[in-house]
């Protein structure tokens, strides 16, 4: 215990110097969040998973919660200092449709969304270890695609926060939120409520209003993630002003900047650190479970890549997009959300028929 | 194959990730925002998921 926070003390002490105090502050938060997710098994795809399963809805519910709080609290402070502060607000077309659901159909079978990678990974497992690179390029190539998505079908922007004003918006938000537990409700096998998922939603909603309060944006994942691998590239000699994407001035300054004070980069990797002190004092003696073969392994890999361009062509993950898009009032949030949850259904049935097959092929 | 293991691999690959890029691309800490957009003029940076306006345009 004494070794981790002397190890969490230097680490920020050492970015403090280097960075400022924004960049601290925005690292910690990602810790704690990650800290959060591990200890208190908060997450977005087991959560689906086990509604779709085993009808249970307290992880959704969870989410619903840390949804509707947030809304709450950052719609009012991001139309407090328009310009200053931005939502995350985003497009809806078709292509971001089918984007939304191949993610939720890839988050299924690697058993990790945007933020459940980087926790996995961070909590020593091997899939999310396998799958985290391949999360990032993917990203990466989706800011690739980006041109082509925009020039094959229509984008347009809803913002709740524009047309009906902070109150009616963040009403509409808790609203929807609301109906759709009850409608969940419906289809559950029991009780909704966990206290300890509600605790870690209302932590988690405390958490990223300060994340916006801090960094002027909410909280997002796969930027940071895309943006790590454009960086490797631009190193070994990757021209970036031939990817339209990149040359527009907020990516290219980011391309440009220390990786230390990019705000999605600072709590991807303050979620990992987070994931790994949570979990440390138990993995002791914790060897990696069920061996597979290799085609399970490729399985992942071609899942994550996927995962990653499907997460930027739909305009963020489940946290990006779902969490951040839903609480600043944006209608692509809700698209996603619908998008997603019936990809997830299909994913589930897919990781079933690869998983059987893989254990069938086991060397 | 042990979880720990796994765990020191992530963040050494982290690590080295952070170190490359500081070699690269140095952070200056007297560019640094204000410790809180909020209260500031120096807000979001705008590199988000779900992106700046200006990819649209």
């Amino acid at each position: 215990m004494v070794i981790k926070f002397f190890l969490l003390l230097s680490l920020s002490s050492a970015l403090l110097l280097a960075a400022g105090v924004r960049s601290v502050l925005v690292w910690l938060l990602g810790v704690s969040i990650g800290f959060v997710f591990e200890r208190l098994g908060f997450g977005f795809s087991g959560a689906w998973r086990k509604f779709i399963l085993q009808r249970d809805a307290t992880g959704i519910t969870a989410q619903l919660v840390a949804i509707g709080l947030t809304a709450a609290i950052i719609q009012p402070i991001i139309a407090f200092a328009p310009g200053n502060f931005v939502g995350a607000v985003a497009p809806v077309s078709l292509t971001m449709i089918i984007s939304a659901f191949v993610f939720g159909s890839m988050m299924q079978i690697i058993l990790g969304c945007g933020s459940g990678i980087l926790i996995n990974a961070g909590s020593g497992n091997l899939v999310g270890l396998v799958a985290l690179p391949m999360v990032c390029f993917g990203s990466f190539i989706g800011t690739l695609l980006m041109p082509i998505a925009f020039e094959m079908t229509p984008h347009f922007v809803i913002d709740f926060g524009q047309l009906l004003g902070t109150a009616g918006s963040v009403m509409l938000t808790i609203s929807g939120l609301v109906l759709l537990w009850l409608i969940m409700k419906q289809y559950s096998s029991g009780s909704t409520i966990s206290s300890r998922l509600v605790l870690a939603a209302v932590i988690l909603a405390g958490l990223a209003s300060l994340h916006v309060l801090i960094a002027g944006q909410p909280w997002g994942v796969v930027y940071g993630l895309g943006l790590w691998v454009a960086k490797i590239l631009v190193a070994f000699g990757w021209d970036f002003t031939t990817a339209s994407f990149w040359t527009h001035s907020v990516n290219a300054e980011a391309l440009k900047s220390s990786v230390l004070t990019d705000v999605t980069s600072l709590t991807s990797i303050g979620l990992v650190f987070g994931a790994a002190i949570a979990c440390w004092s138990d993995t002791g003696g914790q060897f990696v479970a069920e061996r597979v073969g290799p085609w399970f392994f490729i399985c992942v890999i071609a899942a994550a890549l996927l995962m990653g361009i499907s997460s930027r062509l739909a305009f963020g993950c489940n946290i990006g997009a779902l969490f951040s898009g839903i609480a600043s009032g944006s209608f692509h949030g809700w698209v996603w959300l619908f998008a997603a949850f019936i990809g997830s259904n299909f994913g589930i049935q897919l990781r079933e028929l690869i998983w059987t097959k893989t254990i069938g092929s086991r060397t | 194959m042990n979880r720990r293991i796994n765990i020191i691999v992530v963040i050494i690959g982290l690590i080295v990730f952070i170190g490359f890029d500081s070699i690269r691309t140095p952070p200056d800490p007297y560019l640094a925002p204000d410790p809180f957009a909020f209260g500031s003029n120096e807000g979001a940076s705008n590199a988000i998921c779900s992106l700046s306006a200006e990819v649209f345009e």
